[in-house]
């Protein structure tokens, strides 16, 4: 018996549902903001990879297979599947998997397309594999307890970041030496990981990697703070002006607060996610600034954030049709670059509940001043 | 080694023109094409992908992937090279000030966009040299590219590449010793420290003072010799105390270019202490000063071995003695007695030792140049 058949049950009613005769949940070892880590969620592990998989067959029997080799005591302490391997050759070792637990047939892929074109042809000479990312989305659409505190915990991290990113936000402190703080302040309050792009001067045209820039007297600094806790994300995008905000900026970023407050008083269960986007959009192009509500100025209002799920996306446009469901994590930022004040980090990470959003971080979203 | 992989590059990214010149880029380039020309390629895909396995096309064109995503790098042998990446298009200007190629084209079809290029270039039906590919290339990718280089033919060239990248020139081992020193002053300034309360803590402490100092991208794992299933892992929320032994590995880039290490401390009194004997110290310079210009690696490998006891070798038998470093943290020769390389002047390795004694084993490791 596995610790926890939670996940195991549901995959293979899942599976017989479509008719598969088994599961391949890979990994290439990536952890990437904008897609699902689909076996970081089934086996509760994160991989190093270069390969790594969960074999299921439609019986209910799973095997993890993990490199490196030397990996598979950390996979042991973590993971709840019982029945795992360090593989060397994991190409011949998925084969060998998939012939061992009797799975022919039609086989759903999730992760696939990260999937090396060797791996996948030594099982396609097997069985006939076919995509099922949706399968593992579907499971992870209802969140855990203990995903639900995760995304709590990783709150507390995006709020020590952002403290860190506003004290070090001042004059002579070069822009790398601002992510140095905020990635301490994060690591420090639980976050494993960290995802930090900034950008500093007194017009800023996006947000990118940092430089050896220093930040100079009436610079604006912003930043999207992003700490990572067993693969759940968090988001904070905050701008911090060093000396007094002119009058363009208080005026700027009093229009993104106002497109936030509106699009995030419109978060509920059940109702299309394109409603970040349409009303955040509709707040500045009420303001004059509908052109800069497109690319190559805008892409994205939003997404979800999930180890298992980026839903309702990786993507918060007009177009994302999908109703929020009750407990997605959604970032909702109306950053947005302006002619007057250059790009502005404005937004926070909700969880959507059937009555509305509920905030995640305590620091509040506002322009943060600090003495130039 | 292999460690977990940040979700973001999240360093210092500066392109110093003075220390890495697109002189030396061009360089790269005429040296392939030299070797393309020996073997009849007109072209050749330099492909990569992820934070560890970007390596091609950011040796030849100073682009790097910040989020794990792919590059692609199109150099026919006469004509302009083309660089694409998987990125939304509002990212070309910042790729563009990254690299000194000037065809530069975000995508979100590697494979159909790559077709364009050669199509552009005359050569769909050309004898094409391959680097990274089919390897790495995600398999929908490789159908795609596959079927519209039907009239093509398609050779395996990875080890040009490789080749050509395991030798490092001056400008690239100027930028590995500073990787290095990046990691030595991060390990030293934890003995500096009182010891913190956990190995996440500790992490959080070294990964600051590399970052510090200008580190780009930062790995880092702990193994606790102490422990019964003892392997490198991620640093966790586990208790430093007392006469613990923990071996530090640490990996940071500076400009693309990377160094590794491992120190083994000991917690002594609030503090942090190497656990280096004078031992061990002799016994890894003594593996360093065999690896020397014109030998084996299979040699060395077996002189290697034979200072380590069996015991010691089954230590780090699943690490492995070494392999090279440059703009991956892990990349060719791999130090093993099956290998057919021969160690050259320029090469740039990651070598390992291992010493038991009465409280267990030390390891140390380091980046060295040869």
């Amino acid at each position: 018996m596995t610790r926890n058949r939670r996940k195991l049950d549901e995959a293979v009613r899942l599976m017989r549902q479509r008719g598969l005769d088994g599961l391949v949940v890979y990994s290439d070892g990536t952890c990437n903001i904008l897609r699902a880590s689909y076996l970081h969620y089934f086996s509760e592990m994160a991989p190093m990879g270069p390969h790594s998989a969960a074999v299921v067959s439609s019986g209910g029997h799973v095997t993890l297979l993990v490199q490196p080799s030397w990996d598979v005591g950390r996979a042991r302490r973590n993971s709840w599947i019982e029945d795992l391997q360090g593989v060397d050759d994991f190409a011949g070792a998925i084969s060998d998997t998939l012939r061992r637990l009797q799975i022919h047939g039609r086989v759903g892929l999730a992760g696939g397309l990260q999937m090396p074109h060797p791996v996948h042809a030594a099982m396609s000479r097997t069985v006939t594999l076919e995509p099922a990312d949706e399968l593992v989305e579907t499971m992870a659409r209802e969140k855990s307890p203990e995903e639900i505190a995760r995304v709590h915990r990783c709150a507390a991290a995006a709020d020590a970041g952002f403290d860190a990113f506003h004290r070090a936000a001042r004059v002579g402190v070069r822009e790398y030496e601002i992510v140095a703080e905020v990635e301490y302040a994060m690591r420090i309050a639980g976050a494993d990981d960290n995802f930090i792009l900034m950008s500093s001067g007194p017009h800023n045209k996006a947000m990118r990697a940092p430089t050896d820039r220093r930040v100079a007297p009436g610079d604006i600094v912003i930043g999207e703070i992003t700490p990572v806790c067993d693969g759940q994300f968090i988001q904070l995008c905050r701008t911090v002006s060093v000396g007094k905000p002119d009058r363009a900026l208080v005026e700027g970023y009093d229009l993104l607060m106002r497109a936030y407050e509106a699009s995030v008083q419109q978060v509920r269960s059940g109702v299309a996610a394109s409603i970040i986007a349409s009303t955040i959009d509709g707040v500045l192009a009420d303001a004059g600034f509908a052109e800069f509500c497109r690319p190559p100025y805008m892409r994205t209002r939003g997404h979800g954030f999930g180890t298992g799920s980026v839903a309702p996306g990786a993507l918060i446009d007009a177009d994302t049709d999908q109703p929020l469901l009750d407990q997605q994590v959604v970032v909702v930022h109306p950053n947005q670059y302006l002619p007057a004040t250059g790009y502005l980090a404005c937004g926070e990470t909700v969880l959507v509940t059937a009555t509305g959003a509920e905030r995640l971080a305590r620091t509040e979203t506002r322009l943060y001043v600090n003495e130039a | 080694m292999q460690t977990l992989q940040p979700t973001l590059r999240l360093g210092r990214d500066v392109w110093d023109r003075t220390a890495m010149p697109i002189e030396e880029f061009q360089d790269r380039a005429r040296r392939l094409r030299d070797a393309m020309a020996k073997r009849g390629l007109d072209a050749m895909l330099l492909y990569g992908s992820g934070l560890n396995g970007c390596g091609h096309p950011t040796y030849l064109s100073n682009y790097i992937v910040k989020l794990p995503f792919s590059a692609l790098v199109v150099l026919p042998r006469e004509g302009e090279p083309a660089l694409m990446f998987e990125g939304a298009a509002r990212g070309r200007a910042a790729a563009q000030a990254t690299t000194w190629i000037e065809d530069v084209r975000p995508c979100w079809n590697m494979a159909g966009t790559c077709l364009d290029v050669l199509a552009d270039r005359g050569l769909t039906a050309a004898t094409i040299g391959l680097a990274g590919l089919p390897r790495l290339v995600p398999h929908a990718e490789w159908s795609t590219l596959a079927a519209g280089l039907a009239r093509a033919t398609l050779v395996q060239a990875e080890d040009i590449v490789d080749g050509q990248r395991a030798i490092k020139s001056p400008r690239e081992i100027a930028q590995v010793r500073h990787a290095s020193s990046i990691v030595e002053q991060a390990l030293a300034s934890v003995a500096r420290e009182p010891v913190p309360a956990d190995e996440a803590r500790l992490a959080a402490l070294v990964m600051r003072e590399a970052r510090m100092r200008g580190a780009e991208d930062i790995r880092l794992l702990i193994a606790r010799p102490g422990e019964a299933e003892w392997a490198f892992r991620p640093a966790g929320e586990v208790a430093l105390r007392q006469s613990d032994t923990l071996c530090v590995h640490l990996g940071a880039s500076w400009e693309r270019y990377w160094s590794e290490s491992i120190h083994t401390f000991v917690v002594r009194a609030g503090r942090l202490d190497s656990a280096v004997s004078e031992e061990l110290e002799k016994r890894f310079r003594t593996i360093v000063a065999a690896a020397t210009p014109g030998t084996k690696v299979s040699s060395w490998v077996l002189a290697a071995l034979a200072t380590m006891s069996t015991h010691e070798w089954e230590i780090l038998d699943a690490y492995g003695l070494g392999h090279g470093i440059g703009v991956t943290p892990e990349e060719s020769p791999v130090l093993a007695a099956d290998s057919q390389a021969t160690i050259e002047s320029g090469m740039c390795l990651v070598v390992r030792a291992v010493l038991t004694g009465d409280r267990g084993f030390v390891v140390r490791g380091e980046t060295i140049i040869i």
